[in-house]
């Protein structure tokens, strides 16, 4: 009985033991997605309300934008950034998250020096559950054609993993802009509370 | 309502005898139009006509005068010479429009630039319709009764009573009117023009006022120099009357043609004392001003740069806009007495998803954008160093008809 009640004692104290490991790791991992060392995923996704760009010095109110006869037009006020709705949201494990905002020839849109990002920079998209960083992969400047031939690749939601868009207008003729500058990130995380991030 | 008829032919006559009868250019299925010059009188409007343009099937159509002449209905040359433009343009993905007035010598420019007028030679409206001299009110209107008592007293010891006195005033109005008779506002400007495009930069407006000023003159002495129009106002900038130079220049002429005649050496009443001939000058002073008090009110309505998005990708610019005597829409069907229009434009975009999805590749859905339209040639409410005092000159025409009518109608 003693034998039987010493394996029932020790394999309790393992069963405990696994379960604690599990939850340590459960508390450590994130519950969907991937995410960076010092970084882990967000909860949840959820709709961006800020962008940040500490190179470049921005710092900016989102507001959601929607499609108008194929085009998508940022907010009114060219020191906000727009959000395309039907994007992803920031922490999602899929899609794109869509930002543009404006470049304003004589000065003073959001997104006038866009096309000064490098690869590797840091680009924040503050949400309410959340701070998602990203960091630069690519920066490109297509003219509008090019864009338009590019329409599923980089408006396109079917993307296995998620990845940050910001796009704004470049080539001005004194009359219209001909290109846009298109930055591409991919996601970093939420920055780990207790340690501080690479890169940042 | 005799006063407003003949408050509306002077205005009629005022706004560069404004032409063919033609609409307020509105919006339409065109991409692009343009109008120069419109007038609304009492709801019965009359202008330039509209250039428009419209751009389907890989063809660039457009409709309407785009160099219409200065024609003069009443007869009456307010202004001579001056170049009247409106142009109007749409391209694939781009629509462009302007229109105004300038001085003679100016000239029209392509659409294609950035702007559709140069500013040519000054072009000056003076209206003799606007005659000063009829501010001054009847001298019935200064019984002297009104004098201060220590006046009075005087005139009573004198024993002349108060015939001498009102004989004076009478002169010294009667001086101060032929004075006036032969000056009044001038209006001044080199141009005016409202402009906008749309395109992948998104809607812009712009309106150029160059050279534009406004100021009194009197017989004999510099013109006063009432106000200075910015060159580029503001969006939507609001002006209010504010005549305080002009009435006050009517007062100070007023004044000294009183105390003259009262120091004078024919006059009966020179025995009277420096303070009590001064108090009568101040006496006439206040009650002159009482009466000229609706020059300072705020009878026009008057908008710089008027901008306005029908919807999110497209605008119309009005370059300037007036309405005279707002409060009169009650009376007049919701139409104020006079609304003046210069420089109309307007700008829609030109089917910019032109930019055809590949054939190639897989057409994108048609939920998914082709384009991304974040470019802005300039940003909204870019701020003017100019703006601040500001008045249009070709407002303040309407401005001096209006106190007219006004002061008229408040005497009867």
């Amino acid at each position: 009985m003693s034998g039987s009640g010493s394996r029932i004692g020790g394999f309790s104290a393992t069963l405990l033991a696994l379960c604690g490991l599990l939850v340590g790791v459960g508390y450590l991992l994130p519950s969907s997605g991937t995410a960076s060392d010092g970084y882990h995923a967000m909860a949840a996704p959820a709709a961006p309300v800020r962008l940040v760009v500490p190179a470049l010095k921005i710092r900016a109110p989102i507001e959601p934008i929607q499609v108008d006869h194929g085009v998508l037009d940022p907010p009114h006020n060219p020191r906000d950034v727009g959000w395309w709705r039907q994007s992803a949201r920031p922490g999602a494990t899929h899609g794109q998250t869509v930002l543009t905002g404006h470049t304003v020839h004589t000065g003073g849109g959001v997104m006038d020096h866009l096309g000064r990002l490098h690869k590797g920079q840091l680009v924040k998209v503050v949400t309410r559950k959340g701070t998602m960083v990203y960091r630069t992969t690519e920066v490109v400047t297509w003219t509008k054609r090019e864009l338009a031939k590019r329409s599923v690749e980089l408006f396109g939601q079917k993307r296995e993993d998620e990845r940050l868009v910001l796009i704004t207008c470049t080539g001005w003729t004194g009359k219209e802009y001909t290109s846009n500058v298109v930055v591409f990130a991919e996601p970093l995380g939420v920055p780990d509370a207790r340690k501080k991030p690479k890169g940042s | 309502m005799r006063s407003y008829l003949r408050f509306a032919a002077v205005v009629g006559a005022v706004t560069l005898g404004a032409v063919a009868a033609a609409p307020a250019l509105a919006a339409t299925d065109n991409q692009a139009g343009a109008n120069a010059v419109f007038v609304s009188i009492a709801g019965n409007g009359q202008g330039t006509g509209n250039v428009t343009a419209s751009y389907s099937n890989g063809k660039e159509t457009t409709a309407g005068n785009s160099k219409p002449a200065f024609p003069d209905p009443t007869g009456q040359k307010f202004i001579t010479g001056g170049v009247l433009a409106q142009e109007a343009t749409a391209r694939p993905g781009f629509s462009a429009a302007c229109s105004g007035l300038a001085g003679d010598g100016g000239s029209v420019l392509s659409i294609g630039d950035s702007s559709c007028l140069q500013p040519g030679n000054l072009v000056t409206g003076s209206f003799g319709s606007f005659d000063p001299s009829t501010l001054i009110p009847d001298t019935a209107s200064l019984p002297t009764g009104q004098l201060p008592q220590q006046a009075q007293d005087l005139l009573t010891q004198l024993g002349t009573g108060a015939a001498p006195l009102t004989d004076l005033i009478n002169t010294a109005l009667s001086q101060a009117q032929e004075q006036f008779g032969d000056g009044g506002l001038v209006a001044n400007l080199d141009m005016v023009e409202g402009r906008c495009t749309a395109g992948d930069g998104g809607p812009t407006g712009t309106s150029t006022l160059t050279d534009a000023s406004l100021s009194f003159n009197i017989p004999g002495q510099d013109p006063i120099t009432v106000l200075t129009l910015p060159v580029h106002p503001k969006p939507n900038t609001h002006l209010f009357t504010n005549l305080s130079d002009v009435m006050n220049a009517i007062l100070d002429g007023v004044d000294a043609d009183l105390t003259e005649s009262l120091q004078g050496n024919a006059s009966p009443l020179k025995a009277l004392t420096a303070q009590v001939r001064s108090q009568i000058v101040t006496q006439v002073h206040a009650q002159l001003e009482s009466q000229l008090a609706p020059l300072e009110q705020n009878l026009l309505d008057i908008t710089l740069n008027q901008q306005v998005h029908p919807t999110r990708d497209s605008i119309k610019v009005r370059a300037l806009d007036v309405q005279v005597l707002p409060a009169a829409k009650a009376q007049l069907d919701g139409n104020s007495l006079v609304n003046l229009q210069v420089g109309n434009a307007a700008c829609a975009p030109v089917a910019r998803v032109a930019v055809a999805a590949p054939t190639a590749e897989a057409a994108a859905p048609q939920s998914l954008p082709t384009a991304v339209s974040a470019g802005l040639a300039t940003a909204p409410g870019d701020d003017d160093p100019h703006s601040g005092i500001a008045l249009v000159a070709l407002a303040m025409m309407l401005a001096g008809g209006t106190a007219l009518v006004v002061i008229r109608w408040l005497r009867a």
